[in-house]
């Protein structure tokens, strides 16, 4: 048997339900040229006991290492670390893999002549409540950017790379550009596929797009009732910090920031439509200090380059402002300013 | 990705696949299928036309280099009408078919007992909820794929269960032997036999417990339990934990429905998974014998089926609470823990349908008024006009914390919505002697969430009318209440009278 030339890691904290499929998915590819490595990261339910199930039934595909729970990324750290194959990839386990995906990834992988350093798949999106299956988020921006599926492009030859969508699950390594720059997911932090996204995006010489396969993305789980939004919310603006202090550390262009801007701007206003009132407090003070602290011209370039429109200026405008965000704080409030400003608008036309 | 390899790739250990077509589009997806899928055995079941392009397809598989290290499966080729001589019967069978264009032959097929089916029909809802009755006898897991709007997909995913009983109805009886004939006789005559009709005696005095006896011996749907008295939220709660259906609807067994509203509700929910189904209703007059619709929300989009969270929260807000005509996926209800507070002597139905809606993810609604309610008859709920109405107090008390579990900021301002509709339903029929306790309550209650913000919340969703309301419930101005109440009372009867006087001067032009 030729030497496995993928490994895909699978984080497994309680997830029961939906391991067992994942899993059934990653020893019935139609071929098998990958290693799998299941990282408990202590689960307090069975997940442990199904994930050592499959190690025994398939030994020469799975391995499972069992540590204490330290977080999503310390499990995709531990991955890493134990993975000897050419290429890494990453699948949350309530999510499952096409099964032809190592077949077709294998063979576009060994049909290149330079090694790429990621390789971005397609994955589908999977909405368990209707039970069909819908088209991923960026499907248009991947297609314009892997039009040539031939061509190798990278971040400097196309920046719109940048605006793809952050998960890591949809990326093939290889493992020796994570290594070669030292790679580590961050650890106790929600938000974990963020900085890695602009991050690696940034280093990667080549990268190429394979557009028929990729994983199968679970949303909308009927049983759960509660929403997870919670602080949870918070952390994801010090990643943003984080992700943009160290690009100007870095000295990235303003156009790259740009597009870190685009992304901050959408994850803040989707942060901003779920939380609950309690924590929209707290996460528009700490919005606030992030855009104040980040300079106009930055913004103003993103403006430009975006051709961003006069309503989102004015919420970067208002969140800015230490008067108007405090203002932000209730979404009632929000909306009720926002419709009497309408209907101001409207009455200021109607004078004229 | 194409619904069908999705599906077959879910259902991870087919080996063998039936495949019965008359589209020669099929082929293709059959390719997909053999590139992704390691089967041993192909049925594939067509007339000659279809067959020669599955042939042809074939050959090209074989011969195309990206596929020459894959093995073929066993193929075999069938007529529609042809002695079969396999069964599906094991777990790693499965049915394929595409289009309903001749739906006897599918409904034919089913004596090859196919573990799996998996199907897509163009046609209508009927054709699913036909094959599904059919189906359902023989397989384990029916997966079908239809358009009962023409445009958009519906997916029914039902899986076999301990249980045979898809449909519980549960009935709260209490006094109520002079309904019981009609009730009985419009719920029974749909004639499946995978429903249970659970008539829950709450220990009433007269012989509603008889007459059920009786229908009893004669069908055995019908099943009686027998509780003390607790009231008509113990009744229910009694109903729903011996109920074994994966839907259960509820009937006020003084109320009477249309012979084809269990089905037609079932077949909504069923092919496309919905987690809760509902219809409108018309009162029903006792003394005139007539009725008339009470308008709700039962149009687009909820008929074509939704599971936009912003549609299922305008339900919350505006829809009727008439938890009668709906049937709830008890999956769904035992999931969100969802129960009837059982200390509550009435309105018991109102927190059960703002926790269902709070924890249902999707909804359809058949767009017919099918339960009839039975109006002037004393005795009833709605005539509680004295301190009987100060039970809204704990259910909203019940409802904050549910809700509160539930985080969702949407569905808060849902609850706050639908508050002040309840209260003021409840000032405008309360009694005067008892509306200064009722309006301490409901102060209370709505300034809970902040009198400034929900006045902002209201400008945006309520009517005018109902948000001076809540400017006097906050007050807690009993006299401008009453004052206010009055003027309402005679606008509604000038409205009245005016609508009188057109149709009069109208009815003089056809003369």
């Amino acid at each position: 048997m030729n030497k496995p030339i993928l490994t895909v890691v699978v984080p497994v904290y309680n997830v029961e339900k939906y391991l067992e499929q994942c899993l059934n998915s990653l020893v019935n590819q139609t071929v098998i040229n990958h290693k799998v490595i299941a990282v408990d990261d202590g689960s307090k339910d069975s997940s442990g006991k199904i994930a050592d199930s499959f190690a025994e039934k398939y030994p020469d595909i799975v391995s499972v290492i069992h540590k204490q729970n330290a977080g999503l990324g310390a499990a995709r750290n531990t991955g890493i670390e134990a993975a000897d194959t050419p290429y890494i990839t990453f699948l949350d386990s309530d999510d499952w893999l096409m099964l032809n995906f190592v077949e077709v990834v294998t063979k576009r992988l060994q049909s290149e002549k330079e090694i790429p350093d990621i390789t971005f798949t397609m994955p589908v999106i999977y909405d368990q409540v209707k039970g069909l299956s819908e088209d991923w988020h960026d499907k248009a921006v991947f297609e314009a950017i892997f039009e040539n599926p031939h061509a190798a492009v990278n971040a400097f030859t196309d920046e719109r790379l940048y605006d793809l969508e952050v998960s890591s699950c949809r990326r093939i390594f290889k493992l020796d550009f994570l290594k070669q720059h030292d790679f580590k997911f961050p650890v106790g932090t929600y938000w974990e596929d963020v900085f890695p996204h602009f991050y690696l995006v940034n280093r990667a010489q080549r990268c190429i797009g394979i557009g028929d396969v990729g994983f199968v993305y679970r949303i909308n789980t009927p049983s759960q009732i509660t929403s997870k939004v919670g602080t949870s919310r918070l952390q994801m603006i010090n990643v943003f910090a984080n992700c943009l202090s160290f690009a100007i550390d870095d000295g990235w262009s303003k156009d790259e920031i740009a597009h870190i801007l685009n992304t901050v701007l959408s994850f803040s206003h989707w942060g901003l439509d779920f939380t609950m009132p309690d924590i929209r407090k707290e996460f528009i003070k700490r919005l606030h200090a992030l855009f104040a602290a980040i300079p106009m011209e930055y913004f103003k370039h993103y403006y430009k380059k975006y051709n961003i429109g006069k309503r989102e200026k004015l919420f970067v405008f208002a969140v800015r402002s230490k008067f108007l965000s405090s203002f932000m704080k209730d979404h009632i409030f929000v909306r009720h300013v926002k419709k009497k400003a309408k209907a101001y608008y409207r009455h200021l036309k109607r004078g004229k | 990705m194409n619904e069908l390899l999705r599906l077959l790739q879910q259902k991870i250990n087919i080996k063998n696949l039936c495949i019965y077509s008359r589209e020669d589009t099929t082929a293709e997806t059959l390719i997909s299928i053999l590139a992704v899928l390691k089967l041993e055995n192909l049925y594939i079941i067509s007339n000659d036309y279809v067959r020669a392009s599955f042939e042809d397809m074939i050959d090209e598989f074989s011969e195309c280099d990206d596929f020459s290290d894959k093995t073929l499966p066993n193929i075999s080729y069938f007529m529609p009408n042809e002695d079969l001589g396999f069964t599906l019967e094991n777990e790693t069978d499965a049915l394929v078919f595409d289009s309903s264009e001749n739906i006897d032959d599918i409904l034919a097929l089913s004596n090859l007992k196919p573990y799996n089916l998996i199907g897509f029909t163009f046609d209508s809802s009927e054709d699913a909820f036909t094959i599904w009755e059919t189906y359902r006898k023989v397989s384990h897991s029916i997966d079908i794929i239809s358009y009962p709007d023409g445009f958009n997909p519906q997916a029914m995913q039902w899986e076999k269960r301990d249980s045979d009983i898809e449909l519980s109805v549960v009935f709260p009886m209490y006094n109520v032997a002079p309904y019981l004939d009609q009730c009985v006789k419009s719920v029974t005559e749909w004639d499946a036999d995978y429903i249970e009709l659970l008539f829950v005696d709450d220990g009433s005095p007269d012989n509603s417990a008889e007459i059920i006896e009786g229908y009893a011996k004669n069908d055995p749907r019908i099943k009686l339990i027998r509780k003390p008295n607790g009231g008509c939220a113990s009744a229910r709660q009694k109903g729903m934990e011996e109920a074994k259906g994966r839907y259960i609807g509820f009937i006020d067994p003084d109320d009477f429905i249309d012979p084809s509203m269990f089905r037609k509700l079932l077949r909504a929910a069923l092919i496309g998974n919905f987690q809760m189904a509902y219809c409108g209703y018309k009162e029903y007059y006792q003394s005139n014998g007539q009725s008339r619709v009470a308008p709700d929300l039962i149009g687009a989009p909820y008929m074509y089926g939704t599971t936009n969270p912003d549609d299922i929260r305008d339900l919350a807000c505006y829809m009727r609470v008439a938890i009668w005509r709906g049937i709830y996926s008890m999956d769904m209800i035992n999931n969100a823990g969802i129960h009837f507070y059982t200390d509550l002597r009435r309105f018991d139905d109102l927190p059960f349908k703002m926790e269902t809606l709070a924890a249902t993810k999707s909804v359809v609604s058949v767009p017919e008024h099918l339960y009839y309610y039975r109006l002037n008859r004393p005795g009833q709920d709605v005539t509680a006009n004295d301190d009987r109405l100060y039970v809204h107090e704990p259910i909203f008390k019940y409802l904050d914390e549910f809700f509160k579990k539930a985080g969702k900021k949407e569905l808060v301002d849902a609850l706050q919505i639908c508050k002040i509709h309840t209260h003021i339903y409840a000032i405008e029929k309360i009694e005067n002697k008892y509306l200064k306790g009722y309006l301490k309550l409901a102060q209370k209650d709505l300034d809970g969430y902040g009198y400034k913000r929900s006045k902002m919340l209201y400008s945006q969703a309520i009517a005018r009318s109902a948000r001076m309301y809540h400017k006097l419930i906050h007050y807690k101005s009993t006299m401008l209440i009453k004052m206010f109440k009055a003027r309402q009372r005679r606008k509604q009867k000038a409205g009245a009278d005016i609508q009188a006087a057109i149709s009069n001067s109208i009815k003089k032009v056809s003369k």
